[in-house]
């Protein structure tokens, strides 16, 4: 019966390939393959597995926050804090490593724990006070700076002294074990956000709250899972800075924030809220490192690099606008 | 405005005065002002406040241009990036192509306007949000302003015969030119918002969007304008500080948009739109200056001065809920 449906279904809705195009993974996948395609014509070094995981490698950092706020942007807020608060986790954790002589697994709670707690704080801030979510992230963002250089009194921090530099310099297939980590964690968030009960109310409040409270979900639950989730994962992010480096600065995370923002948009995430991928977030995130090591590769001036990636940003973002729109015509017109 | 009407119905004269949106946020100035200048006295040194007010009006008026659209129920973060741009494009354009005052300040004007359109054509008609709309525009103007310069910096006093340049030199009534440029443009925008039909219209917009179209105003044509005044009133800021300095860069701005902001979110604009005084906007920025300072005068750590930029936003969000959640009566 199901099966019938499903099919009745898909005939229904146009052809085999428009679907396959409208798919946000593909979506996503295809500009890859066409900026790696283009970029090794120019530079055919490009085209190298050395060169290729180093984008991998490098973009577990972007992220592991592009994760935190793809939950914050699906549950229809935003998280401007995701930088500055994994920032300041590093900071704490490496703290807690100096001055408490922590070992690796309580400096690692640590880091996490802080990210936990500014993440509960911007939830209680969104949800009880009734903060918009950007003007709160926002505020975080500021107190975390000023937490994480007051904190490292602005000089790195270094963290050698818990031997992690083994675990992180180790490279199984050509990779790190923080990119398999990172990538443990995508297949985690999406099972949370497909297979799980957290899950589908999450993307029921993004996509109409007033529905989701309706329908009796605790929306305000749900919303303050959503901050702590992103707190956590900001923290994350935080923390791979701080084991790759050996040492924590207050310097790391500045921007970073923005950049998950533009990951999770060229991800596909509806910037409306509801609807996205996990996996389509992951393919952002690689798509933006792709585009800004392919940039860099082919001496690209900087500046055009920024006027490049907000323009793409806003492409994506009109995307979103016109697949919803051509999604909406073929369910009225059958 | 409805509920200031009820406010203002019920109070007269001195008990008027304390319940304006103003006025609450003076208090805290002058709290902030008493404590520091009773611990260290020097803070009230003419020194000290003409050091502050040499970066407030740049700020105050790319902040009253945030206020504008947040005014509408809309956000602009490329105001500082846009400061920036007409900052470097004026001094190019008089440096490399030899164009006079006039004409290359109102051809960056013009170009900030554009901005600004583009901003608000994206937001209203296609209906992206407009915090991630102007995240790209900030982006491409951040880049296209390095782009069009030739050098890294544009001298104005080596240009012969460009005689704007030395009237910013000259004090006047003890206060540069810009703070005057500041005065007279916060007059224009109090006399249109609190005086004119198209100041209630704005508000309205803010207030209820749906209402206010109901109600026969064209609502899209008021946000885009407010992103078209955001992005002049930038614009106007950059290419005030360039002529002030002598010499354009073209990172100046950088940073200012969340400064502006946390200036009118300070100074009682409401994040939910339709709520906001030029006077409040430029108490605001004032009170994020004074208090920056006075945690300098303090001998609190410098490196927590964004901190207390960001508490000092967040506790006033909180108020004006407060504030708007007393207000409406049962």
């Amino acid at each position: 019966m199901k099966k019938d449906a499903e099919a009745r279904l898909r005939s229904q809705s146009g052809s085999a390939l428009s679907r396959f195009l409208l798919n946000p993974e593909v979506g996503v996948l295809i500009p890859i393959v066409i900026l790696s395609i283009v970029t090794t014509s120019i530079k055919p070094s490009f085209f190298t597995w050395k060169y290729f995981s180093s984008i991998l490698m490098g973009s577990i950092f972007i992220g592991a926050a592009a994760m935190g706020e793809a939950f914050a942007i699906m549950s229809g807020e935003i998280d401007l804090s995701v930088g500055m608060n994994g920032t300041f986790s590093g900071v704490m954790a490496a703290y807690a490593c100096i001055n408490w002589g922590f070992g690796v697994v309580p400096t690692l709670l640590v880091g996490l724990g802080t990210g936990a707690l500014i993440g509960a704080f911007n939830g209680f801030c969104v949800t009880k006070l009734k903060l918009s979510s950007w003007i709160t992230t926002l505020a975080t963002q500021f107190i975390c700076t000023g937490l994480a250089v007051t904190v490292s009194d602005g000089y790195p921090m270094s963290i050698s002294s818990l031997g992690t530099s083994g675990f992180t310099r180790a490279r199984p297939l050509g990779l790190s074990w923080l990119f398999f980590i990172f990538i443990g964690l995508i297949v985690v968030c999406d099972i949370i956000i497909r297979k799980t009960k957290f899950g589908y109310r999450l993307r029921a409040v993004g996509g109409n709250q007033e529905f989701a409270q309706m329908s009796g979900i605790n929306v305000k639950r749900v919303k303050m899972m959503v901050f702590i989730i992103s707190g956590l994962f900001a923290a994350v992010g935080g923390l791979f800075d701080v084991l790759v480096n050996a040492s924590a600065s207050s310097t790391f995370g500045v921007g970073r924030e923005f950049r998950a923002i533009i990951s999770v948009a060229i991800g596909g995430i509806s910037m409306a809220g509801g609807a996205g991928s996990m996996y389509g977030a992951g393919l952002g995130v690689l798509l933006f490192h792709t585009l800004w090591y392919a940039l860099r590769i082919l001496k690209i001036d900087t500046n055009l690099q920024l006027v490049l990636i907000g323009f793409i940003l806003l492409l994506s973002v009109l995307l979103d606008i016109f697949r919803k729109r051509v999604e909406a015509r073929r369910l009225i017109g059958g | 405005m409805s509920d200031k009407a009820l406010v203002t119905r019920d109070g007269k004269g001195l008990r008027r005065l304390t319940q304006t949106d103003e006025f609450s946020t003076f208090i805290p100035l002058a709290v902030i002002m008493l404590i520091t200048a009773a611990i260290r006295p020097d803070f009230l040194s003419i020194r000290n406040f003409s050091a502050m007010f040499n970066q407030i009006p740049f700020i105050a008026i790319t902040a009253l241009g945030s206020s504008m659209t947040l005014m509408t129920g809309n956000v602009d973060i490329s105001t500082g990036r846009v400061a920036g741009f007409a900052g470097i494009m004026m001094p190019m354009l008089v440096v490399e192509l030899g164009w006079g005052a006039a004409e290359s300040i109102l051809l960056s004007l013009a170009c900030c306007l554009a901005i600004g359109f583009v901003n608000g054509f994206l937001v209203v008609k296609f209906g992206l949000p407009s915090f991630i709309t102007t995240m790209g525009t900030l982006y491409m103007v951040g880049g296209a302003r390095y782009l069009m310069i030739k050098e890294y910096q544009y001298n104005l006093h080596a240009v012969e015969g460009f005689s704007l340049v030395h009237a910013f030199d000259q004090l006047y009534l003890g206060m540069p030119l810009y703070f005057w440029c500041m005065l007279i443009l916060f007059a224009i925008a109090f006399v249109l918002i609190k005086r004119t039909l198209w100041g209630r219209r704005m508000l309205a917009t803010g207030d209820n969007n749906e209402v206010a179209t109901l109600v026969g105003i064209n609502s899209k044509k008021m946000q885009v304008q407010a992103y078209m005044l955001s992005a002049l009133l930038a614009g106007i800021a950059g290419i005030l500080l360039t002529l002030d300095m002598g010499f354009g860069l073209p990172e100046n701005g950088d940073g200012w948009e969340f400064r502006a902001i946390a200036g009118c979110v300070v100074g009682g604009v409401s994040l939910s739109g339709g709520k906001a005084s030029p006077l409040g906007v430029l108490i605001g920025v004032t009170l994020v200056f004074v208090a920056e300072n006075a945690i300098i005068f303090l001998g609190l750590p410098t490196t927590m001065r964004v901190a207390v930029q960001g508490a000092l936003m967040a506790g006033a969000v909180l108020f004006d809920i407060f504030r708007q959640s007393r207000k409406v009566p049962e």
